[in-house]
């Protein structure tokens, strides 16, 4: 399956919140014979492309690089690491592989004690940060030498097509790099009007850092962000997600700008591309931060659904990503807004 | 390290209770010229007899070569897979992992809810197995039923892994680290009647040995297991039942057996006498085929010998090369020096 070689190269590259220039050189490579300009905004660690239209309105594609991390917060005696993560369910670890980003990558693994020593009403209570261990087969004195306290710790990668999807870990968010980089590539041999900026924004899972900074500093006439959302699945219905397959969600909230929004669905419908609306009061994702910039910048948000968030084995459906892909290129192909509003480049 | 290939492709290697086929098979391939009498019998115990014409006492090296795992109960209308545990698995241990089911390894995982959608109570609470679903990707019970059927076996999917120098990652240690010292054994050049038994379904209560034992009848048992090392922070001393890297575990009493006083006393005076390290299992818990060996017919006199691995039943099981053969070395001398007419 080649189409889905970039997405799997992508999603094992490993590139927590503050370590994302890990994809750097793999972006680079893929957009560099397709952009005027890539360089990396060095005070977000975020990484930036720029590519010319034909006027002088602009445009930014976004999404967030960083993928959902743990951290080590101690070294025992007995060989074991104690860690911790504000985004991860503890409750998915137990038989987990992981990678401790220390002086070098290494392999951990989570075990639990076994069942045969489980006592009565202790199954039930579920395994939190206090009590669970990365084992990396090393002693103290050896993992010393690698690991210190606040190394980053990964879920380990591991790409595969299952069914009619794809897993892997950190499809939150490289399905909106990866669609970024599809829409760029796609634009060589098209004429277009508005300027593109790709940003490819760091700490999306902790403070929105490259987002802000980014556009700070870029200041687009509007902006689009990719991101990912939820798909139904076992104990998540329609009342908090989306079919896979059945289309890119724009979101229609009390953030993003409802001018942009609708103009986005008006393309949808006309090009008959299948979409969902995700409702809400804000997104929590860069469109809510990126809208605040400067005297606020008009945001709207597409994601494409996803399985099993923020765990090793987040699924998608490649059509939600052709769809989202084809919906924004059709809409910068179309787009021909006179005069130019913010107008810094 | 031949054992490390060996180990690898027995943990790889499909065999969930009731399903050990493919563990015979590659036991089967290893140890052919080297025996002299092969066969399965109707439980899946794969049976291998040498030197039986030799007159001298038998002895009965046994460890069984099946997997804690999961079997496909039913499907859903959206595609799902619902699941019945086989063997000992913490319920804790499911969401969220890779597996594969049945004969063809259809791929699937299971599934877990997304913790910005956790309520409360869901947080801090664990969903038991009966609450979880397997996702292959399929988008109806139709396309599902295609690629699997109600009934097939479904183990981790998982891939041997060296972890460091001495330490290797896997599941199944329990117990293809038996079948891969059996093998090793069965492989050197013991003049001594051997009848090794490779036996099924012990997970499920023990029930392949049950029978494997009542056609070729050893005098004395040795079962050769991989079994516990709960060696945490967070367990107390007493009850860790063993340590990894502290060498073969020599069971005195557990839940299903009192091994041979007499036997195992020798066993100890021959560890110490050659350095061997070893270690006593600690707690009285769990159960071993040399329970049901013992009770064959007129009675048989049983050792329990194991490999230490930490997270048994689990899909990241880790044990110590150096304890896997201090164990074979440990079980060779003593065949050697009691059974080999090397008394001393």
């Amino acid at each position: 399956m080649d189409e889905n070689s970039l997405i799997k190269t992508l999603s094992s590259v490993y590139a927590p919140s503050g370590m994302e220039n890990t994809l750097f050189d793999v972006i680079t490579k893929e957009l560099k014979d397709y952009v005027d300009d890539i360089f990396v905004h060095e005070k977000s660690n975020s990484l930036i492309c720029y590519k010319k239209g034909s006027g002088k309105f602009s445009l930014m594609l976004e999404a967030h690089v960083d993928e959902v991390f743990m951290v080590v917060t101690d070294i025992l005696k007995e060989g074991l690491l104690k860690f911790y993560s504000n985004s991860i369910d503890p409750k998915i670890l137990p038989g987990s592989k992981v990678v401790v980003h220390g002086k070098e990558p290494i392999t951990g693994v989570i075990g639990i004690k076994p069942y045969h020593l489980v006592k009565k009403g202790e199954e039930n209570r579920p395994y939190n940060f206090d009590n669970l261990y990365i084992d990396c087969g090393l002693g103290f004195e050896e993992l010393r030498k690698i690991i210190s306290v606040g190394d980053y710790v990964t879920f380990k990668a591991d790409f595969k097509k299952i069914g009619n999807y794809c897993v892997n870990k950190s499809l939150d968010n490289r399905l909106g790099v990866y669609a970024i980089i599809e829409i760029l590539q796609r634009l060589k041999k098209i004429m277009h009007d508005v300027n593109i900026y790709g940003v490819f924004a760091s700490q999306e899972e902790f403070t929105s850092l490259g987002a802000i900074t980014s556009t700070f500093s870029i200041l687009p006439d509007l902006a689009i962000v990719f991101d990912v959302t939820f798909a139904t699945q076992n104990e998540v219905s329609n009342d908090d997600g989306f079919e896979l397959g059945s289309g890119p969600a724009i979101y229609v909230g009390v953030s993003g700008n409802r001018d942009v929004v609708n103009e986005l669905i008006e393309t949808a419908t006309k090009y008959g591309i299948p979409f969902n609306r995700e409702v809400g009061i804000l997104s929590h994702t860069d469109a809510d931060k990126i809208e605040l910039v400067r005297s606020g910048i008009p945001v709207a948000l597409v994601s494409i659904p996803v399985r099993y968030m923020h765990t090793p084995n987040e699924m998608f459906d490649l059509a939600d990503f052709n769809r989202t892909v084809n919906l924004i290129k059709i809409f910068i192909e179309n787009y021909k807004k006179p005069g130019d509003l913010n107008g810094e480049y | 390290m031949e054992s490390i290939e060996l180990i690898k492709k027995l943990s790889n290697a499909f065999g969930v209770s009731g399903s050990e086929d493919e563990v015979i098979d590659i036991i089967k391939k290893e140890i052919s010229g080297f025996v002299d009498h092969l066969e399965v019998d109707n439980l899946k115990n794969l049976i291998a007899l040498k030197n039986l014409d030799l007159p001298k006492e038998k002895i009965m090296l046994n460890a069984h070569m099946d997997e804690v795992g999961l079997l496909v109960k039913g499907i859903t209308e959206k595609g799902y897979i619902k699941f019945l545990k086989v063997g000992g698995i913490d319920d804790r241990l499911l969401p969220g992992k890779r597996v594969l089911i049945g004969k063809n390894r259809v791929e699937g995982v299971i599934s877990t809810k997304p913790i910005h959608l956790q309520k409360e109570l869901e947080r801090n609470s664990s969903e038991t197995y009966d609450r979880l679903v397997i996702d292959i990707g399929a988008k109806s019970k139709e396309e599902a039923s295609k690629l699997i059927n109600v009934g097939d076996p479904i183990m981790f999917d998982t891939e041997f892994e060296q972890l460091s120098s001495r330490r290797y990652s896997g599941k199944a240690f329990d117990d293809r680290l038996g079948c891969a010292i059996i093998t090793d054994i069965l492989k050197e050049d013991l003049k001594v009647p051997i009848i090794a038994m490779f036996s099924s379904q012990e997970e499920v209560g023990l029930r392949g040995a049950t029978v494997g034992a009542f056609k070729y009848m050893g005098d004395i048992s040795i079962t050769i297991e991989g079994t516990i090392s709960a060696d945490f922070p967070d367990v107390r001393d007493s009850e860790k039942c063993s340590s990894l890297g502290n060498g073969p575990v020599i069971t005195i009493k557990d839940g299903s057996v009192i091994t041979d006083h007499d036997l195992r006393n020798k066993l100890v005076h021959l560890a110490e006498k050659l350095k061997i390290p070893y270690q006593f299992k600690q707690v009285v818990a769990g159960g071993t085929d040399s329970s049901r060996i013992q009770l064959t017919k007129g009675g048989v006199r049983v050792l329990v010998v194991a490999v230490p691995v930490r997270y048994i039943h689990s899909p990241v099981s880790v044990f110590d090369i150096e304890d896997y053969n201090a164990t074979k070395k440990l079980i060779i001398e003593f065949i050697k020096n009691y059974f080999g007419g090397k008394h001393d």
